[in-house]
């Protein structure tokens, strides 16, 4: 009977060691079906057969699969205990005492060898230790694991950016969204371009639409699209300074300089709007006789100044909502942006002078328009006559709106940190609204003016009129000017009784 | 004397019978230990071998070790069933009243010797057919019984074809094993003429009587046997048969008839002893496969082409158990 209980003891060590083992093969046989699968997914996604891996859940399918899978094999495949003692009698070389032992212990049968059988048996279990008895080796499943892993981990790592696995839905819609605002603008300069008069395609625009292209590419990244933006912003921008200085220098060597009664405005800090006034002021100015030169240098800079909002506009939007996105918001926030967008093309260079319903012509932007709309900001800002900051001021007047004399070193340039009222920070270095505050004066916060915009109307009318007392614009110009300040404002009859 | 002692004894008096044998037997190791387990499985064995090689000699030591009746019958083409089982006579007693009484044979012994069996004509080596099986014989319609343990060790030459008669099927299957004896060597060689060309004295002792070998005989029928060696054992057999979905092509080539269920028997029963002997307590495939030659050797019958090529029926059975699963 103590041969018995010893055998039985012994057999059920093997077989908490088959149970242990069966977990591990399922375990194994589960890692290689999913890792299977996964290098299979990972593949389409490449060839762009599926976006599978777009999905946050991407892995519970082929986890599910995995292990119903290897719980099949598992129950398909599972040994039984005398099967495995008949292969451990042959590997171990027991010559078939553990198998016959057990058979005889599960089926009772009787005989006189029954007792000496199981306490053979479980002497020999004795000698041996339990690691032989059902080995754990590396078999070539574990190998296949292995391998296949590493085949995972290098199409994640080489092939797919950490940032792609994380691109949600929303990102890509925006993506989407800016290829085609960029396709739509490019389409619609196009279209305008044809109605009006034929001009060969600048190098810009040429750009332009080849951004529009890539957002097509569906292989690009989130952040491919956003670094490629902000370099063709950067390049645009720096051919802005370049034509703005050549444009000032022409101005300067022109007659134009001749004129008394106008400084020639910094035109770097021109916007679209700005730059059509000074156009069409010039056009006046010399009855139509505008040298060409200065003529396509104005319009290269209006091309660009459109550009530059376009883009800026969707950087900014791109950056921001990537680190605002969440789901709550989400589809609002996506409303949004598109309506901003959009209104923004419809003010776009190529329809400038579409009034708005107040009847006004329209700013620039809608983010400048709303930057100058706020509190002390100034009434020129306000009212859209933009020209008039672009323009340099007599010396010992400052460009912050209510600041008062400044100091003639601090004249030429505005410095933000220097202006009385907090300038709005903003967050993109390259975008286009850090050179926006450049050149907005009187850029403060909410509430933060700091004088009446009367008394700045003041200040320029008195200067206007000091101009006009000496005598330095010719008598045949008066009427120009004074019909210019009248456009942007002071066409009340005491101003008007005023100036004359 | 408990279970663990009667298998340790078994061990112990082939050990005895072996070194008794080795006296006068030089080799042959294999051969004895076959012989005791056909002894113990209460099977008869044929012997082949060239002549001169000890064949009888073998035979009638072990019958002095085992202390067995001994009767030797000389197999010729005249010799007829009556020679060996024996026949009514006609006697007379002293009033002059006349009747028949039977003569026992040579048949009636326990080691029976039949020595180049394959010389007597068909008719006389179906004499053995009943008491081979049955261990008793009929003669003019009475049955006697053979003492027990009854043994037939017969042996033949395998090189002389000339005036002999090739034992028919029903004849060879009864036969638990056949045995071959190989040549012996060089070293044994050496031994043999020293043990008989020179001065050798020596005397054989009696080991065991014949109760120690029924006795030991009850105790092999009882050793476990797995279920899956029997498999194994059915499988074995199975393909030896040509027919066979599993039988190879060299045995669907040569193989006329392949091995009776006698040859299953043979192969467990010689399993239970061939695990005895290694002191366990259960058959292992290795007892099969140690037996499978002697087993099946003679129960596998070459067709023509395997008789006229010259087929070893030994390479067969190699092949067959290499095929196996499980083997």
């Amino acid at each position: 009977m103590s041969g018995k209980i010893s055998f039985v003891s012994q057999i059920a060590k093997i077989k908490r060691r088959i149970v242990i083992q069966a977990i591990h093969r399922m375990l194994l046989n589960a890692s290689l079906i999913f890792l299977s699968i996964s290098t299979f997914l990972i593949i389409l996604t490449k060839a762009g057969i599926t976006d599978y891996y777009i999905m946050a859940t991407w892995y519970f399918v082929p986890s599910g699969i995995s292990l119903s899978a290897a719980l099949l094999i598992g129950l398909v495949r599972k040994r039984n205990l005398l099967n495995v003692l008949i292969e451990i009698d042959g590997r171990l070389k027991l010559q078939d005492r553990l198998s016959t032992a057990y058979e005889y212990l599960k089926f009772k049968t009787q005989t006189e060898f029954s007792e000496l059988l199981m306490n053979d048996a479980a002497a020999k279990l004795r000698q041996i230790d339990n690691q032989q008895l059902v080995p754990a080796g590396f078999s070539w499943l574990h190998m296949l694991v292995i391998i296949l892993l590493i085949i995972n981990i290098f199409l994640y790592s080489s092939i797919f950016s950490p940032l792609e696995l994380t691109s949600t839905h929303p990102e890509l819609r925006k993506i989407e969204t800016a290829g085609k605002l960029l396709k739509d603008y490019t389409i619609r300069r196009i279209d305008n371009k044809a109605v009006r008069k034929p001009k060969p395609q600048s190098v810009y625009a040429a750009k332009l639409e080849q951004l529009s292209n890539q957002f097509n590419d569906s292989a690009r990244s989130f952040e491919q699209h956003v670094a490629a933006l902000d370099s063709f912003l950067k390049e645009v921008q720096g051919e802005q300074t370049r034509l703005a200085n050549e444009l000032g220098g022409r101005l300067d060597s022109a007659a134009i300089k001749e004129l008394p009664s106008l400084k020639i405005p910094d035109a770097t800090n021109l916007s679209h709007r700005q730059l059509e006034k000074l156009k069409e002021f010039l056009d006046q100015t010399l009855n139509n006789r505008m040298p060409d030169a200065i003529s396509r240098n104005i319009e290269s800079l209006m091309e660009l100044d459109a550009i530059e909002k376009l883009l800026s506009q969707i950087v900014d939007d791109l950056k921001d909502g990537r680190s605002m996105i969440d789901d709550s918001n989400e589809s609002a926030g996506n409303e949004e942006w598109m309506s901003q967008t959009t209104e923004t093309l419809e003010n776009s260079p190529d329809g400038p002078n579409k009034p708005n319903p107040d009847g006004q012509f329209s700013d620039d932007s809608r983010s400048a328009a709303d930057r100058s709309d706020q509190p002390g900001s100034g009434k020129l800002q306000r009212d859209g006559h933009d020209l008039q900051d672009g323009m340099a001021h007599p010396e010992g007047y400052s460009d912050s709106a209510g600041s008062g004399p400044s100091n003639a070193e601090n004249k030429s340039s505005y410095e933000p940190e220097k202006a009385p009222g907090a300038a709005i920070p903003d967050k993109m270095a390259s975008s286009r609204a850090k050179s926006y505050l450049i050149h907005i004066r009187a850029l403060t916060g909410i509430g933060e003016a700091r004088l009446k915009e009367e008394e700045i109307f003041q200040t320029y009318r008195k200067e206007v009129e000091s101009i006009l007392q000496k005598e330095d614009i010719p008598m045949n110009y008066r009427e120009y000017i004074k019909n210019y300040f009248i456009s942007i404002g002071i066409n009340t009859e005491e101003n008007t009784h005023e100036f004359k | 004397m408990n279970l663990n002692e009667e298998v340790e004894s078994i061990r112990k008096n082939f050990g005895l019978i072996a070194n008794e044998l080795a006296k006068i037997i030089v080799g042959q190791e294999i051969l004895i230990r076959h012989l005791f387990i056909c002894l113990l499985c209460d099977g008869h064995a044929l012997i082949e071998g060239v002549p001169g090689l000890g064949k009888t000699l073998i035979v009638r030591s072990l019958s002095k070790i085992l202390d067995l009746k001994y009767s030797r019958i000389q197999f010729t083409p005249d010799l007829m069933p009556a020679d060996i089982l024996g026949t009514n006579i006609v006697k007379e007693d002293g009033r002059g009243n006349r009747s028949f009484e039977f003569y026992k044979g040579p048949i009636f012994g326990q080691l029976i010797l039949a020595d180049e069996i394959n010389r007597a004509s068909p008719k006389t080596q179906s004499a053995l057919l009943e008491a081979m099986q049955e261990g008793k014989v009929t003669v003019f319609g009475s049955q006697y019984d053979l003492e027990p343990p009854f043994m037939v060790l017969a042996t033949q030459n395998p090189i002389e074809m000339e005036g002999t008669y090739p034992l028919p099927e029903a004849q060879i299957d009864r036969f638990f094993f056949k045995l071959k004896m190989n040549y012996p060597n060089q070293a044994e060689l050496q031994k043999i003429l020293e043990k008989t060309t020179e001065d050798y004295h020596y005397e054989l002792n009696r080991v065991l009587g014949a109760d120690a070998i029924l006795k030991m005989k009850s105790l092999v029928k009882k050793v476990p046997v797995a279920s899956h060696i029997k498999k194994f054992t059915t499988r074995l057999v199975l393909s030896s048969h040509p027919g066979n979905d599993h039988a190879t092509d060299r045995i669907k080539e040569y193989i006329l008839l392949g091995a009776s269920p006698r040859g299953v028997q043979s192969l467990i029963l010689a399993g239970k002893v061939s695990a005895l002997l290694d002191g366990r307590y259960n058959v292992a495939l290795e007892d099969i496969k140690d037996v499978a030659k002697p087993a099946l050797r003679h129960r596998m019958a070459l067709n023509i082409r395997g008789e006229t090529e010259g087929v070893d029926v030994d390479e067969l059975v190699d092949e067959i158990l290499s095929n196996l699963e499980g083997s």
